[in-house]
């Protein structure tokens, strides 16, 4: 943050009536704050409500918002050709994001509802990676139980599917 | 973060997850199956074809397409080929092709996946992703 810039402050209400106040310029990562305040709302001592979210949810969102504001307004600050330390800076956030998002499949799911009713690409993003990441190397099946889909193949599509990729269902013994 | 091309602007709070691809019905009824769930809630078919299953590695995307019958009409377009591949490319910053083919191994009924990246010039090496011995546990249907 620059010298000189005035510290102003934004709170965010949670679904069930908890408070969060952060620094505006980091709730402007969310483009619904975004849109909240220029339509000139949201600055005043209620703060902006942030319906179907709740407190455990939103206090993540807002440790997001912080520490990438922070390390955006980090990197502004050293504007000086240290391409050295731009490189680990965003590796230490990178890591930092990956820390963060280690999380289980429900709480990972409340989080990416509320980065998109949010809009904050950034973290929707991350969210999004975390969840293929689950996905890697599980079988269909798995996919099927941990997601509580349904095999709805009909038996000739099942065999159209024995037939085009015989591996997936059948076993050579 | 990775792919500005698809996220630049802001989404709108009362709008669901944009769409990269065109708004076409293909993907939904009259093959939708039961939705995701993922604890108490679920997320919108769209969400996880467009926003995650671009972002699942190719070799895993091709054993996702016996899940149901809308992931499998999904992976199997030609729009979401384009999606998942424009994505990776914006992640990886690699602009190569990469193809993924299924062979016959040395040995008995044995077979591979192997991916290749294709230079520029039409030159590459083949790497082995997994046999089929592999695959079998893996899959295990």
């Amino acid at each position: 943050m620059a010298a000189g810039k005035p510290v102003v402050m934004v709170t965010l209400v949670s679904s069930d009536g908890q408070s969060f106040q952060l620094l505006e310029e980091a709730a402007l990562l969310s483009a619904m704050v975004r849109d909240t305040i220029q339509i000139g709302q949201g600055r005043g001592p209620a703060g902006i409500p942030i319906r179907n979210i709740t407190g455990q949810t939103l206090s993540m969102v807002v440790v997001y918002c912080n520490k990438h504001y922070t390390a955006a307004a980090a990197a502004d600050g050293d504007d000086a050709a240290d391409e050295e330390k731009k490189v680990a800076n965003k590796k230490q956030l990178r890591e930092w994001d990956e820390q963060f998002i280690n999380l289980e499949q429900d709480k990972l799911y409340d989080i990416l509802v509320a980065a998109n009713n949010l809009g904050i690409d950034g973290l929707v993003d991350l969210c999004c990676w975390r969840f293929a990441d689950m996905m890697k190397g599980k079988s269909a099946s798995e996919i099927r139980v941990k997601l509580g889909i349904r095999d709805d193949f009909t038996s000739e599509q099942r065999a159209q599917i024995e037939k085009d990729s015989p591996w997936v269902w059948s076993r050579t013994t | 973060m990775a792919d500005q091309s698809e996220t630049s602007s802001p989404w709108s709070c009362k709008r669901p997850l944009r769409s990269s691809m065109a708004d076409q019905s293909e993907t939904s009824s009259p093959l939708s199956c039961k939705r995701p769930r993922y604890g108490n809630a679920t997320l919108p078919d769209k969400l996880v074809i467009e926003h995650i299953l671009t972002r699942v590695p190719p070799a895993a995307v091709v054993g996702l397409r016996a899940v149901c019958r809308t992931w499998r009409a999904a992976l199997t377009s030609d729009r979401f080929v384009r999606a998942h591949r424009d994505r990776r490319r914006a992640a990886t910053g690699d602009s190569q092709t990469e193809i993924i083919f299924f062979a016959p191994a040395a040995m008995g009924n044995a077979a591979a996946f192997y991916a290749c990246k294709l230079a520029p010039d039409g030159s590459g090496v083949a790497r082995e992703l997994v046999s089929v011995h592999n695959l079998m546990e893996l899959i295990n249907v």
